[in-house]
Parts: C-alpha cells; structure tokens; sequence
C-alpha cells in the first residue's frame, strides 16, 4: 500500500451545483501533495468531504485502504485524519494548552498535558501556553492550530491555507515544522493560493478545475501545464495566478 | 523530498516568537485562586445564618439556595456549552413530582427521595436530549419552552400524580417551623455547596473545554473528533441531576406542589436571568447570579406593592417589570454578567 488516502470518482453536488464532479487523486504515504484551483474548483469541499464535514454523493475515499467515504468526522479523526482552517478556528475563551486538549478529551489521561507542553514548544508557543486563544495574534493561532490538529498524531493533516494571512516569519516557522512532522512519517494535503510556496513544499501537486482534477504530478511540470495556466489565468504563466 | 530538522529557531523563528509575544495582550484581571477563596466565604458566612437569622431570612436564603443549585446545573449546557435554554424547570418538576409522589404513596421521607429525584429528571433529560440536542441555538430554546408546556399538560392530566390539583408531601410531623426553616435552610446549603464544587470541576476538566468549545464553534469541535452531542447529552443530563435533586427538595420545603407550579415558566426564566446576570460559563456566576436576582426580587416584592407613584398605586407585578429592564440592560451592555466585569477570560457573552 503506497497511498495513505486514494480518492476516486468524487462527487458532491449542492442542489443543481456539483462542486465536486468525479475527483480522483491519491496522497502518498508520508507525502506532501499541494491542492490548487482557482476559486469555486471545489478544493474546500474535497477538503470537506476527506474528514466527514460533508458526504459524498458518490465516490470512494480510501483511508490506509479502508473506505471512508461518508463517515463522520470523529469517525476520520481515529483513522487518523485532521485538519487545519483556512481561518484559524481556535477556541478563544480557553487557554492555547485547553486548545490542544479539546482533540483528546475522549481518551483521558495525564500524558496528554505533556504531549500538548511539547507540541506548544515544537512551535515556539510554550510561553503562551496559559494565554486565552484570543490573545494570540493570527499567526499564532495558525501555529495553535496546527499542533492541534496533530495531537492525535495523524496519518495525515488536511491543510486549508496554511500561509494566508501571516507575516513571512510565522510563514517559514510552519513550513518548517511541516517539514519536520513530513519526515517522521506524517503527510499533508495542502490547499493554497500561494503556488511559489507550494512547489517548494509539496512532492506533487493536484491541481482542480469546476470540481474535476485537471493535472496532477510534480510541481515544475503541474503548474506549467496549459490546462491548469487556462484554468487559473486563462492567460500567462501559472506563477502569476495567485489571485486568492 | 526537502527536508528541514532544525530543532533551534532560527533568526526567522525569533523574530517571531519575538513578535507573538510583543503581541499578547495583557489583560489587568483578578488573580485565579480569588474566586474560589471568595465563594468559600460567601458558604462560611452563610453557614450559621441557618440557625442565627430570624425565619424570613432564612426563607429568602433557602430560596437564593435552591437558585443555586438549579442554576448551576443549567449553567452546564446553557452557559458553558452555548445552549439557552427554557427547560430548567422540567427537571425541577421532574424531581418534585418523583418526592411527592414516593411521598404520598409509600411516605418516604426527603432524604430518601433526593435520589430518585435526581434520576427522573436524569431520565427525562435523557428523552428531551435525544430529542432535541442535534438543533442548535434559537430552535433548541424554543423547543425547550415548548417542552415545559408540554411536560405541564401531561402531569396536569395524570391522576396518579394529582391531577391539577396536585400532591401535598409531609415533612416529620414533631418539627416547628423554624426547625422545618433549619432543616431545609441546610438542606440546599449542603445541595448548593456540592452544585457549586461539581460546576467549579468541570469547568477545569476536559469535558468543561469540550463544552466551551462546542458555544465558540461547534463544527470545528465535531471536525477535532469532539463526540458533540454526547458532550451536550452530558451536560444536559448533569444539570437536569442537580435540578431533580432540587426539586425534591424543593416539593418538601413547599409542602405542596401542582402542576403551573412545578413546571413554572417563572422558574425556567428565572434560572436564565441568574445565569446571565450572574455570567454565564462560569461557575461562580450562578452563585452571585442567585443573589442578586432573588435577593432583589424579594426586597422588590416587599417594597414595591402598594406605593404610590405620580397617584397610581403599584402593581404586584412590579418586581417582575424591574427583573425584565435589568436583564435587557445585561444582555445589551453587560453581557458577561457580573463575573465577566471581574474576570477578562472566563465567561461567555449571551447572544442578543
């Protein structure tokens, strides 16, 4: 089994609107695949339907080759897939460790506290680990939310927008701790507009267009496809369409 | 695949830790260990009042008592969870109903029925939760309203528990009543105390995080893995134990219940005003809360009947009119309640 997740013939619909319509692609096992499209390409909702926010009207979505497609999101979460936010959604009136806390609290235990000090420290946010959420600044919600979407140490972390919105030094701290939790074995679907980032991070790209993955593949050769340069631009060179 | 271990920050790193601390707001609050210090000594203060203060007194404070304790419950799911609701009294009816009905069948005495009291409301919280814990917000409210009318009209109905009439329940018949006011005076002190210890811990475990996390944003809780409606069927059911054993209390301490009574709209309001004015998700909120809305109730409902205003004379209803402009002035400026002015982090603001 090469693939942690493998998706086929993905379909969601909403009302007379198919977001979705026959996605098929596969993250590799301790990958990083970069999910691009302009917007309304359904990224968001493939994002939802991987961790069981949303259904599929059909299609499969294999787990560690066992089919998921339909569960609920607890359900995704124990066979090892979590998620990031496009914006940080953190839980402002508690402390950034009762945030980490919140993903383990079904399965008790005084060890957790400690894998929440470490994660903290992982992103440089031990200081602030009795500081309400809503002291953090935007960035550091982002990196909050981050190690929280790895305390139950996923096989692999759905990432909407990792890099949108912060300052370029938060910017390189996440992508570094990305590179770091990648190399123990972790793999990640990242959505971004941000392709430079993008190709410098990911091991391949998926690329969607009005639901249905147009181009997948390595970086150099996905965003210098025509399709994907029509499909973003309509015109010009791939690199120039972050237009968000 | 690139890769990069650097367990050190870097300069990168520094300038931004350097910048999310330079970014932290310090919030000017009152320490922590504060809060549980000044409710110990609002229960030590009122521990000997029971026996030292004269019979309307302790009857005011009885009343404040069982606020208390009801509110506290409600506050588990109304106010740490986000979910307003009008259904404190079902539980409370619940519990009443159970005392007085052990009571008049089989002449159990109070002790024994707080129990049983505790686990009918745990048993009707358990029906209305399943049925109403996947609608969120003003649908849930709503329906819990509904069920209070609902739960009036089938006890109101149902001969075996008085009809509209009701039950009347014995307290020991060798008891005066300024023995009965001590009795149940330290009856829902000892209640209100074990309330406010069981709010206070779960504010501080997991389960009060998960509850604050589903009021911020529920679907990101359900995506975390967070069993949401298990965790409000939790709350839920832990207020409605403490609004059950309340009741019971409550049925003795009255010596008669019936129907509009027991499943009073007034009570299901009240536990709401308390909790909002007193601040919601916090465990000392419906503490002060209690005080201050049954406390001003009682003065108002002394003072106010009969004046004279401008030649019209009073209303009855007065204090109820006074209760209403409070809460709209808390719901519009003060929405953290009390606590929230003394406390920057804790508490939930209502949603107006």
């Amino acid at each position: 089994m090469s693939s942690i997740i493998e998706v086929q013939g993905l379909v969601k619909s909403f009302g007379g609107m198919t977001a979705v319509n026959g996605a098929s692609f596969e993250i590799p096992r301790g990958g990083i695949v970069g999910l691009i499209g302009p917007n309304g390409s359904g990224k968001t909702t493939t994002l939802n339907l991987l961790n069981g926010v949303l259904a599929p009207d059909s299609g499969s979505i294999r787990v560690d080759g066992e089919e998921r497609a339909g569960r609920s999101s607890t359900a995704l979460v124990k066979a090892g897939v979590t998620r990031t936010f496009q914006n940080a959604r953190v839980f402002s009136t508690i402390t950034a460790i009762e945030n980490l806390l919140i993903p383990v609290l079904h399965s008790p235990g005084r060890h957790w506290t400690e894998k929440a000090e470490r994660l903290l420290e992982f992103v440089g946010l031990s200081s602030h680990r009795d500081t309400p959420a809503s002291e953090l600044s935007g960035g550091q919600q982002k990196l909050l939310e981050f190690v929280r979407a790895l305390m139950t140490d996923p096989k692999v972390v759905l990432m909407d927008e990792p890099f949108a919105g912060v300052h370029p030094s938060v910017k390189e701290v996440m992508r570094a701790r990305i590179l770091e939790r990648n190399a123990e074995g972790t793999a990640f679907l990242i959505v971004s507009h941000e392709i430079p980032d993008l190709t410098r991070l990911c091991s391949s790209i998926v690329c969607m267009a009005e639901g249905a993955v147009i181009a997948s593949g390595d970086p150099a050769h996905v965003t210098s496809d025509p399709r994907v340069i029509e499909a973003y631009l309509g015109h010009g060179p791939a690199g120039r369409g972050e237009r968000g | 695949m690139p890769t990069d271990k650097s367990t050190n920050p870097t300069p990168t790193e520094n300038i931004a830790l350097a910048q999310a601390k330079a970014s932290v707001v310090t919030t000017r609050s009152i320490p922590r260990w504060v809060f549980p210090v000044a409710a110990a000594v609002i229960f030590l203060v009122l521990a000997p009042m029971g026996a030292a203060a004269s019979l309307g007194i302790v009857t005011t404070l009885t009343a404040i008592l069982f606020y208390v304790i009801v509110a506290q419950g409600w506050n588990l799911l109304g106010g740490y969870g986000g979910y307003l609701n009008f259904g404190a009294a079902i539980f409370v009816g619940s519990g009443a109903y159970m005392a007085a009905w052990l009571n008049d069948s089989f002449d159990w005495p109070v002790w024994a029925t707080l129990i049983p009291g505790g686990i009918a409301a745990v048993v009707v919280s358990i029906v209305i939760g399943y049925a109403t814990l996947r609608l969120r917000s003003h649908y849930f409210a709503i329906f819990t309203l509904v069920l209070t009318f609902l739960a009036l009209t089938v006890v109101k109905n149902t001969p075996a528990l008085g009809g509209a009439i009701g039950l009347f329940v014995r307290v020991d018949r060798g008891l005066d009543s300024r023995q009965i006011g001590m009795l149940f005076f330290y009856l829902m002190f000892g209640l209100a105390i074990l309330a406010t210890v069981v709010a206070y811990l779960v504010e501080n475990s997991n389960f009060g995080y998960a509850l604050r996390a589903i009021s911020e944003d529920e679907p990101a809780a359900q995506v975390l893995g967070v069993k949401t409606v298990s965790v409000k069927l939790r709350a839920l059911v832990l207020g409605a134990a403490l609004g059950g054993i309340a009741g019971s209390a409550w049925a003795f301490w009255t010596g008669y219940i019936e129907p509009t009574g027991a499943f009073s709209v007034k009570i299901a309001l009240d536990i709401v005003l308390v909790c909002v004015i007193g601040g919601l998700g916090s465990w000392l909120g419906p503490l002060i809360g209690s005080f201050i809305v049954v406390g001003l109730e009682q003065i108002l409902r002394v003072t106010l009947p009969g004046l004279d205003l401008f030649g019209f004379e009073l209303p009855a209803e007065t204090n109820r009119l006074i209760l209403g402009v409070i809460l709209i002035v808390f719901a519009l400026f003060i929405r953290r309640g009390v606590i929230g002015l003394l406390k920057k982090r804790r508490g939930r603001a209502i949603a107006v």
